[in-house]
């Protein structure tokens, strides 16, 4: 009899504690277990912050990867970043330096391509021994390449405040000078992951402090207004993107006085200018409209890098602009105003992906100028 | 299960310290492992610190739908002013003096280009040596991309991939304002 209760009673002991262990400490399992899951997703850590206080990450650590670049890749554009950091050169400097060497070699330290070589261009650059960037073994070195990259980009007068592929140009002198812009967002992101956020800070400074609205950060963009209160401290985001009560409110409602100017968020083309008709088809933006009214008012469209649109309506005059004009980052490009469909004096902002100005390719402004280091406010 | 460990397992838990001994330990394995994991996933915290200076937010209700009205219409089909060059004609005529650099001096390349670009897009392509320029032949005719009103992209089949070139119309008349290249 004993000999057959004996096992029972391990077992039912060993259930009784497993449960009693799983109740009380189930809760730090199951954290463990999600927590380290989280870290699996890469993606997750583009939108961490810290305006790179923290510095770029050792290129000999381990390094996360951002699609379509692998390990040696992303070590390439660490090392960028770090002589970028090493020389003094602001965070502005590191952007453009990782999107130039996107351009040239995908990060990559191509050697001598044979036939098909751009001449005798070598390294990350693509630098020319015979141009006196330097010799063949000295180009190839990243440290050496990024090095010779920034000490050219500090020559160029007002590189900081240019569109990134006209700085990269300035360095570069390609035959297809735009070619610099599509590398721009990719570029921002493998700053943020391997700097603490660098990207998010104030472009054209050393200091490391995330931008103000006065301030372009290192992403390039800014907000569309610099003051930074009405009442001493901060503007207010109205009316957010999609709300229960407006789901066709494809943008954010900025609340500012009339007269405010208005900046471009990025660099980019002027691609539309124009007097929104209002629901009985008249045209009459220069006077202040009303709630019913319909339409943008004077409303300006701007095109910037990566097939990206932003949109600025209830402009209070014709914007002193023509299409087709290029405006830099931060450029007051309008002034505030109440014309169209507007109960009083704000700023309707919207951004558009895609190279598409209709509603469906609207995004949340707020998320989306939050992720490029511009934040308008916290939409919750 | 081997005699021995049958009996000393047997004996652990017929006392009550030996069953508190058990389930202490496995509490303080528990807890302990979770510990040691807490501080990896501790990255995660980034994520609650966001961007600081951000303008807090207020809602004003009574703003009604105050964007377009029509939103949906695609910019315009790019026009020429009469007596002007059509976009597609400038930028053939662009693509053509692109591609043309061989045996050519820097000079004579740039001078090639400057009737048909931007003032901007002539300073940007300053000091480029033709030797550079990817392609040798145009390919096909241009395909236009209306941007806005007034811009346009331009895309043109070269012998090694495809040059997309931006056009604007200050004044009316088109000019080549971008140029970018990409390998096929």
């Amino acid at each position: 009899m004993t000999t057959l209760r004996r096992p029972r009673r391990v077992v039912l002991l060993v259930a009784l504690v497993s449960t009693l262990a799983l109740l009380c400490c189930g809760g730090a399992v199951s954290a463990v277990i999600f927590s380290t899951s989280n870290d699996k997703e890469d993606d997750l850590s583009l939108f961490s912050s810290g305006c790179g206080t923290g510095g770029p990450v050792d290129p000999d650590a381990k390094l996360p990867r951002l699609r379509p670049y692998g390990p040696a890749q992303m070590r390439n554009a660490a090392v960028i970043i770090n002589v970028g950091a090493e020389l003094k050169m602001p965070p502005r400097a590191w952007v453009i330096a990782v999107a130039t060497a996107m351009q040239e070699s995908r990060l990559t330290n191509l050697g001598h391509l044979g036939k098909r070589n751009d001449h005798d261009s070598l390294g990350l650059f693509q630098q020319r021994p015979s141009s006196g960037w330097g010799t063949p073994t000295e180009v190839t070195d990243p440290k050496y390449a990024a090095t010779k990259f920034y000490e050219k980009l500090k020559t160029v007068d007002g590189w900081e405040s240019m569109p990134l592929t006209k700085a990269a140009q300035r360095v570069q002198i390609s035959a297809y000078p735009d070619a610099y812009a599509k590398h721009e967002p990719i570029a921002t992101q493998i700053v943020n992951v391997l700097a603490d956020g660098a990207a998010n800070a104030v472009g054209d400074s050393i200091d490391m402090v995330c931008a103000s609205a006065a301030d372009v950060a290192a992403s390039g963009w800014t907000n569309p207004m610099a003051i930074n209160a009405p009442r001493g401290e901060e503007w207010s985001v109205g009316s957010g993107f999609r709300t229960r009560q407006r789901p066709t409110h494809n943008g954010v409602d900025l609340i500012v006085d009339t007269g405010t100017p208005i900046r471009s968020v990025a660099s980019g083309t002027v691609s539309r200018i124009k007097c929104d008709e209002t629901f009985s088809g008249r045209k009459d933006c220069d006077r202040p409209g009303y709630p019913g009214k319909g339409g943008c008012g004077w409303m300006l469209e701007i095109r910037h890098a990566g097939n990206i649109m932003t949109r600025y309506c209830h402009l209070v005059r014709r914007p002193d602009l023509r299409v087709g004009q290029r405006v830099a980052a931060g450029q007051v490009v309008a002034l505030s105003g109440t014309s169209g469909n507007s109960s009083g004096p704000h700023l309707h902002f919207e951004v558009h992906l895609n190279n598409d100005r209709s509603s469906r390719s609207a995004v949340d402004p707020v998320q989306f100028m939050a992720q490029r280091g511009a934040p308008l406010g916290g939409s919750q | 299960m081997p005699k021995a460990l049958e009996r000393g397992l047997a004996g652990l838990f017929r006392s009550r310290w030996g069953v508190a001994l058990v389930i202490a330990i496995l509490v303080l394995a528990v807890v302990g492992i979770g510990r040691l994991f807490s501080d990896n996933a501790g990255n995660g915290q980034q994520l609650l610190d966001p961007v600081s200076p951000a303008p807090t937010v207020s809602v004003n209700p009574s703003v009604d739908d105050d964007g377009v009205i029509v939103d949906d219409e695609p910019p315009p089909k790019p026009t020429a002013k009469p007596g002007t060059a059509s976009p597609e004609a400038v930028a053939y005529a662009f693509a053509s003096a692109w591609v043309d650099h061989k045996n050519v001096s820097a000079k004579a390349w740039h001078d090639g280009l400057v009737p048909n670009a931007t003032k901007n897009l002539t300073e940007e392509l300053d000091g480029v040596n033709p030797a550079d320029v990817p392609a040798d032949r145009v390919i096909g005719r241009p395909t236009l991309v209306p941007i806005g009103d007034g811009l346009a992209n331009a895309v043109i089949s070269v012998d090694s991939g495809k040059l997309t070139l931006q056009l604007v119309a200050p004044d009316g008349k088109w000019l080549v304002d971008g140029v970018d290249w990409e390998a096929s």
